[in-house]
């Protein structure tokens, strides 16, 4: 059940919230977790029933090891608390390994040691690459003792919670255990459900009406490269421009709707995204795009392999490392690893750049608005050609998508480039360089889920409230909403459901 | 100017009523693809059973038949069909072969009513069977055109309605809906601005509510009906028997769950004009054979298909001729024609 389903829209969502509240209002607060934690179950079970038992075991596991660590750690028994979530993260990873990379390793293993071993296909569970660092980092800190008593059913809401289960953000427990036991979070806010709303119906509009008509111009394309067609210069920016475009609206759609939906039960989950088309260089488009697992990566994989303590070269491989994990993350191929590889090298760049500007010219004035431009522009062309990886099923894909991108088979197919096709081109361009993100637009911060005195006295303050029900707003709103769902007679998944 | 603000809890209610008032409206009209079919062939008897693009690219309103019968959409279809004597069950090819006057005058005579019972999309045993089982139906006699009826394969119609979605429970509904107005529409009521804006010119189907029969729109031009040769092809007994043996347990199955035990069950083969398409009627009579059904199977000369698949009408009346003369004396063996 997809949000941006008939099914999900009009009996899923409307079923759980009224539930939520109803039960919040005549039972108790207890008992209204319950309920959003068993619709999410049922969320997660609609797409494949006896996965849920999965999920369940996952959190259960999870959670008896988190308490297991929380124990050892008052008693002093570090040692053994090392072991023990040694074997937790060694279990979760195995589990994401078989799930995800099984096949792709025999497959590997076939071709380099000429065996012809053979495994069963394997139904990836959705969302389990997600699930999984979240739980990753729950155990960390749990070992770090930086975790604080909950009980089972607040801990199986925070993996479970539907918003987020699929696709993300990966939320982490700081963010939003605590919010269980605040009064007003978990009860129905009329300000927090018309926010919600409204970040909805922005997220589903750039999912069905943006994402969904880019991906007409990017699949054909990128299609027709992996089938080995020799594509036009013209042909290969423009699928590639669309495919970025499309990318962005889908994945970031998806987020907004998360945050909405969050909010209609008064929770406020991490924000993803932050203009990433907007960065100046790459380090600053990885602090934009999928912050939640940028995060993730630094904190849990570049900061314990030693971060940019042990020297610049080290510093280089652990940036490499992480990233080409990160690829790998996305899914299992080969295609996948070098993206990550690919942004991986554009960071050590990035980084060997900004230590040769130290050390050379250490009082440059702050760069100019042509500078910064030029800077915007050739981090997103980086980004573009990173993407075609991404995107492709084959390295031939690759190879057939670059070359045409620069000209390898002449400056062709300019004439053939309709009107539709660059103004929708231009649009995408016009709303991710020129528009405010969606937070941006609703006041919504990024520190409000955050940790820290700061965040908390902006919780306690409400100063995260500074959007307000207009009546532009309304219509706005409602219309973005209308055309999006008015527009959804073919339902297609998001990018990021299959991570 | 300050914006005016409202209460958040106003803002809410406005949301939801404009939402839903302006998606049901922007869906309603998205989705109003009647507009490109035939609407010339309505009447008190028939209803638009399925209409498609003519370039035949897309479906355009596509099927309806199947969820009418599915979601018991048209009452007066569905008890012609439980009043039925005779059933005949098939894909579009047995449509047209048995959709003839002069088949329809057989039974008549006979004091018989008859329902064809076939659909679109190649359907085969599958969704036939779950309707007759649905609504109980045991008549008299059933004939099967045995020509890829008995198959593995769901038509794509048949896996929607199993998946019983609520978008495709709303699809069929909201059919009916744009029939009603297409109806009204077509028919001159509403003007002539508004019949060239709705009333298009694409492949249509209309079906009757009395018999199951269809009146096809639009697929030749008038008085100019393409003509394709029947190819009649034949396998060796070995083959055909083999082959059947596959076929059987659909057969049972098929046979258990809808043929009562004093049901004529008839098989016959509809010939056509593509080799690739045109089975064998040695399988259909070895197939019989096993069952332990009658067999039928006119060979009249000269029958031609319009699109290389499909009967013309005047094939359809020699077929049906031909068929009824064929079909008379099972009726007296069954015990379905004698009169006591």
């Amino acid at each position: 059940m997809l949000f941006n389903s008939y099914s999900f829209i009009f009996v899923f969502l409307p079923v759980t919230v009224l539930g939520f509240f109803v039960v919040g209002r005549v039972a108790s607060k207890r008992l209204s977790i319950l309920w959003v934690a068993v619709a999410s179950l049922i969320y997660y079970a609609w797409w494949n029933p006896p996965y849920v038992l999965l999920i369940l075991g996952s959190i259960l596991a999870n959670y008896q090891i988190g308490l297991r660590l929380s124990a050892l750690n008052h008693a002093g028994r570090h040692r053994t608390g090392r072991a023990v979530l040694a074997l937790g993260v060694a279990a979760n990873l195995a589990l994401l390994g078989y799930y995800k990379y099984a096949n792709f390793f025999v497959d590997n293993l076939n071709q380099v040691v000429g065996s012809s071993l053979e495994l069963a296909p394997v139904i990836l569970p959705i969302g389990i690459s997600f699930f999984t660092f979240q739980q990753v980092t729950y155990l960390v800190d749990a070992y770090r003792a930086e975790t604080e008593e909950h009980s089972f059913l607040d801990y199986c809401l925070f993996v479970s919670f539907f918003p987020q289960l699929i696709a993300g953000p990966i939320v982490h427990h700081k963010e939003i255990l605590p919010q269980f036991r605040k009064p007003g979070v978990l009860s129905a806010d009329p300000y927090c459900i018309a926010m919600g709303l409204t970040a909805f119906s922005i997220g589903l509009f750039k999912k069905v009406i943006l994402a969904d008509t880019l991906a007409t111009y990017a699949t054909p394309v990128f299609t027709a490269a992996d089938g080995g067609s020799a594509l036009s210069f013209a042909s290969a920016w423009i699928g590639s421009l669309a495919f970025t475009f499309q990318i962005y609206f889908d994945f970031s759609g998806y987020s907004d709707m998360a945050i909405g939906l969050a909010l209609l039960f008064g929770i406020r989950i991490p924000l993803n995204f932050n203009s990433p088309y907007k960065a100046v260089n790459i380090i600053e488009f990885w602090r934009r795009w999928h912050m939640t697992l940028s995060r993730f990566l630094k904190d849990y994989l570049y900061i314990p392999l030693g971060g940019n303590r042990r020297g610049r070269t080290r510093r280089y491989v652990n940036v490499m490392v992480t990233m080409l994990i990160g690829g790998l993350w996305h899914g299992a191929s080969w295609t996948f690893v070098v993206w990550g590889g690919l942004h991986g090298l554009y960071l050590v760049v990035n980084h060997g750049w900004h230590a040769v500007r130290r050390r050379f010219a250490p009082d440059t004035a702050g760069p100019t608005a042509v500078g910064t431009w030029a800077a915007r522009a050739l981090t997103f062309v980086a980004v573009v050609i990173g993407w075609v990886f991404f995107r492709v099923e084959s390295f031939d894909g690759a190879v057939s998508m670059l070359s045409a991108m620069f000209g390898a088979n002449g400056l062709t197919g300019l004439e053939e480039v309709s009107r539709r096709t660059m103004a929708f081109l231009a649009v995408g361009f016009v709303i991710v360089l020129g528009l405010p993100a969606t937070h941006q637009l609703l006041g919504y911060s990024a520190s409000v889920a955050a940790d820290g005195p700061q965040a908390e006295a902006s919780r306690s303050g409400e100063q995260w409230r500074k959007w307000r029900p207009t009546l532009p707003w309304l219509v706005f709103a409602s219309a973005i909403a209308s055309v999006s769902i008015g527009n959804l007679i073919k339902v297609s998944e998001f990018l990021y459901y299959q991570f | 100017m300050r914006k005016p603000i409202l209460s958040p809890k106003s803002y809410i209610l406005a949301f939801l009523v404009i939402t839903v008032f302006a998606s049901t409206s922007i869906t309603a009209i998205n989705n109003f693809k009647i507009a490109k079919c035939d609407g010339t062939g309505y009447s008190d008897a028939y209803y638009l059973a399925y209409c498609r693009n003519s370039d035949d690219t897309s479906e355009a309103f596509g099927d309806y038949e199947h969820g009418l019968f599915y979601y018991g959409l048209d009452g007066e279809s569905i008890a012609n069909l439980r009043r039925a004597d005779v059933v005949i069950l098939g894909n579009s090819r047995t449509q047209d072969a048995f959709g003839s006057q002069a088949l329809g005058d057989f039974f008549s005579a006979n004091d018989l009513r008859h329902f064809l019972f076939g659909f679109a999309y190649g359907e085969n045993f599958r969704f036939p069977q779950a309707m007759l089982e649905r609504y109980g139906i045991r008549p008299r006699v059933i004939i099967v055109n045995v020509d890829e009826f008995f198959t593995d394969r769901t038509t794509a119609p048949w896996r929607r309605l199993r998946r019983n979605t609520l978008k495709t429970r709303i699809a069929y509904r909201y059919k009916t809906v744009q029939q009603a107005i297409h109806q009204w529409v077509c028919n001159g009521t509403s003007g002539q601005w508004l019949a060239d804006q709705l009333c298009g010119a694409a492949k249509t189907i209309f079906r009757s509510r009395i018999n199951g029969v269809w009146e096809r729109r639009n697929y030749w031009a008038e008085g100019d009906v393409p003509a394709w040769p029947i190819i009649v092809t034949h396998v060796s007994r070995q083959i055909a028997r083999n082959t059947a043996w596959q076929l059987l347990p659909m057969a049972r199955r098929f046979k258990e769950r809808v043929v009562g035990p004093r049901t004529c069950l008839v098989f016959t083969s509809v010939p056509t004009s593509s080799p690739s398409s045109s089975y064998p009627p040695d399988i259909a009579s070895s197939l019989a054979e096993m069952v332990g059904a009658y067999f039928v199977l006119p060979s009249p000369r000269g029958l031609r298909t319009f699109d290389g698949h499909h009967m013309t009408p005047a094939s359809s009346e020699l077929w049906g001729r031909r068929f009824a003369q064929g079909l008379a004396p099972v009726l007296k063996s069954c015990g379905v024609t004698e009169r006591p």
